[in-house]
């Protein structure tokens, strides 16, 4: 009796045994895509994160797939969109994307992302303490009402970068206001015999990046009530100051602007922390950092994108796609980005990571936009963002380089964004600027002496 | 108090357009002098004014769609406006990527009694409907804004582009303005021997669904050759549109001197592309 008792629970074990190894050899991969626009330098780092977790994790495979083109004139993102837009439509989009906040409002829109808040407070989620990790800035770009729909990827700052070497032998420090900005821009340009100017004080493409921060730096809104609220003083203040200085020859207008920088012909610049390890390699000269100047606002404007999944990826592949979302964005490998792209950290522990304590060793200008963390926003978040940057950007140039009307640009661009605005859900309007907390009053604004 | 008068539709929109022959002129179109009015729906003004051309008064269609609350379609190709589910034969004006639409076939639509109504010497008309009521009244015209003459007037002035529209059942193009340029941004020159043409676009979605991907944009001269447009030195981005939504800006296309722009393609994914004749 107990030997065939013995007998059936050995035969039901081999049996289990069997069946277990069974499962072992046929259980595949589950293999996740990942639609990037990181080139050059930033898509080899993230492909190198890419293999670790390949690597450490043998039941998932990411598949890290770069849209971008080599076309003359290419911009990543837009073939990273359109290529995004037409695989929605074919119902085969990849697991997961980077995406920037307008597309967020977009793909929620269409019903085309899954919330990564189930993800977040699910089993293999985040605790409230790591949760609280994340910059609180970027953490708010990502829930559009309220709800945590993407997380926060590839963040840059604004900053201002300056000739340091050249800063330091003219004994001036770098400018905390507009004001100071003009004339310091008219110290650092240089003319020749002929009047030729052989550097300008700032240069920078004449668009709406440009305006914005200055705009921004005002205390401007963009919309108000639904509407366009940069036809307004303070975008016209913005726009006459960008107007004056190219005009005054001490802005030097130019889309090549990182170019002009490095080859010395400005001594300031106005980026986003992306640009540093590209300035830092090329110039001849010492970069210096400083914060975008600020007049009623303290500036910390962000711009990049978050991570994203889809809502066609079977739930195995959105369950390894936030296992691999979790594991990229842990402090260490945030720490560990930030310092190989010059982007900077999304958790806050990251910035005490050794990894990243040695890149600050090595490059301390770099501490000084992390101090404008705790002020940070972005551009608004709605749908048709990207178009009304477009409409803006085409407008502000117009202007700055005298084609059009100052007040006539802004009419245009506010009659035209408001159209745009007519077609942005109602639940997308939200602000993502933080009220503004005053640190002086705005001076009436006045003309750039001449020299 | 004003004078109210009871009036059927008809009669309503001969009073507007009455109004408008007494207003003073205001700058539309470049190339036609035109009529503006301010809009109101329920008593606030939705930010966009009619215009009025050869005797008829137009409305921009989303803001009114938006405000009334009711969905408004033009379908190009017909040359019909779909009000509310009601189709209705008539033209629609596009200026600066903004698509007009009679206000008589919206009026109509609405199928309500409306008010004429004076106040303070002021005419305006209030058009009741079961919940919203909309109010026009004449605004105050203004000069046009003095400014230097554009590098695109100055191109302008070589030759008049008229608008062209095309659709199919799902999108309605329509190329706005056409320009030939030496120099983007005053900064990005085409390589030797080439040009840039501009496109001022806009794209509807003419369907009653959501458009996920609103289709790529090649040009294709006289002698057949197919260009890609410049995303980088473009201002139009894709985006999803949702029905009778609209996205505008420009693109730019690189081509020999010698060629000359013929045919814009929408390239959309599952449909016969979409050509729009340029010529």
């Amino acid at each position: 009796m107990m030997r065939k008792l013995f007998r059936n629970i050995a035969f039901s074990f081999a049996v289990l045994m069997l069946l277990a190894s069974c499962s072992k050899i046929t259980r595949k991969k589950t293999v996740i895509t990942f639609w990037n626009a990181m080139k050059g330098s930033r898509g080899r780092a993230l492909q190198t994160l890419v293999n670790q977790f390949n690597q450490s994790h043998p039941r998932i495979f990411v598949k890290a797939v770069f849209k971008g083109s080599k076309a003359l004139y290419a911009n990543n993102y837009s073939v990273l969109i359109r290529d995004l837009l037409l695989s929605l439509k074919k119902k085969d989009p990849p697991t997961m994307a980077q995406v920037y906040e307008n597309w967020t409002a977009q793909f929620i829109g269409a019903d085309a992302i899954v919330p990564l808040e189930t993800f977040v407070h699910g089993k293999n989620g985040y605790t409230p303490k790591e949760l609280h990790d994340f910059a609180p800035a970027f953490l708010k770009s990502n829930e559009p009402g309220g709800v945590l729909w993407t997380l926060p990827f590839n963040k840059s700052l604004y900053v201002l970068y300056y000739n340091k070497t050249l800063f330091n032998k003219m004994g001036i420090k770098s400018p905390d206001t507009w004001d100071n900005l003009l004339v310091l821009a008219q110290k650092l340009t240089l003319a020749g015999k002929n009047k030729k100017i052989i550097r300008y004080g700032l240069t920078d493409p004449p668009n709406e990046n440009l305006f914005n921060l200055i705009f921004y730096a005002l205390g401007g809104i963009y919309f108000k009530h639904g509407k366009a609220d940069f036809n307004s003083e303070k975008g016209d203040y913005a726009l006459r100051m960008m107007r004056q200085m190219a005009s005054e020859k001490i802005f030097l207008p130019d889309y090549h602007a990182i170019h002009a920088f490095i080859q010395g012909k400005a001594a300031m610049y106005i980026a986003t922390t992306a640009a540093f390890p590209y300035l830092k390699s090329r110039s001849k000269f010492q970069v210096g950092i400083a914060p975008v100047p600020g007049e009623l606002r303290s500036m910390g404007l962000f711009a990049g994108t978050n991570l994203a999944v889809f809502k066609n990826a079977t739930p195995s592949q959105q369950k390894a796609a936030w296992v691999f979302i979790k594991w990229l964005l842990k402090p260490v490998r945030s720490a560990w980005w930030a310092a190989h792209t010059g982007y900077v950290p999304v958790r806050i522990s990251a910035l005490r990571s050794p990894v990243f304590v040695s890149y600050l060793k090595k490059n301390p200008e770099f501490e000084v936009p992390l101090h404008e963390l705790p002020n940070a926003f972005t551009d608004p978040r709605i749908w048709a963002w990207e178009s009304i940057r477009g409409i803006v950007g085409q407008e502000v140039e117009a202007a700055t380089l005298r084609r059009i009307g100052i007040k006539k640009a802004l009419k245009k661009a506010a009659e035209e964004t408001n159209l745009l605005l007519a077609q942005s859900p109602v639940n997308d309007r939200i602000k993502a600027m933080p009220s503004v907390k005053a640190k002086k009053k705005l001076k009436a604004p006045s003309p750039v002496s001449t020299k | 108090m004003g004078i109210k008068l009871k009036l059927k539709m008809k009669r309503l929109i001969f009073g507007v357009l009455m109004l408008l022959s007494f207003l003073p002129a205001a700058g539309f179109a470049r190339s036609h002098k035109a009529q503006k009015l301010k809009i109101y729906v329920n008593g606030e003004p939705i930010g966009f004014s009619a215009v009025e051309k050869h005797g008829v008064a137009y409305v921009p269609l989303i803001p009114m769609a938006l405000a009334l609350k009711i969905s408004i379609l033009w379908n190009p190709s017909s040359k019909t406006i779909g009000i509310a589910g009601k189709s209705y034969r008539s033209a629609a004006l596009f200026s600066r990527g903004i698509l007009y639409v009679p206000l008589e076939a919206v009026a109509e639509a609405i199928d309500a009694p409306v008010e004429l109504k004076v106040k303070n010497g002021k005419f305006f008309v209030e058009m009741r409907t079961k919940k919203h009521i909309a109010k026009i009244a004449p605004a105050a015209p203004k000069p046009p804004p003095a400014s230097l003459p554009t590098q695109r007037q100055t191109l302008q002035s070589e030759g008049f582009f008229a608008p062209k529209t095309a659709a199919n059942a799902y999108f309605s193009v329509t190329v706005t303005d056409l320009e030939t340029r030496h120099l983007i941004r005053d900064y990005y020159k085409p390589r030797n021997g080439d040009k840039f043409v501009v496109l001022h676009i806009s794209e509807q979605n003419i369907s009653d669904q959501i458009q996920m991907y609103t289709g790529q944009f090649t040009l294709k001269d006289t002698d057949g050759n197919s260009y890609n447009y410049l995303d980088g030195l473009s201002t139009f981005f894709l985006q999803i549109l949702r029905p009778g939504g609209i996205n505008f800006g420009s693109l730019v296309f690189e081509i020999p001197r010698s060629e000359a722009p013929a045919e814009l393609i929408l390239h959309t994914y599952g449909n016969m592309p979409l050509d729009i004749s340029l010529r």
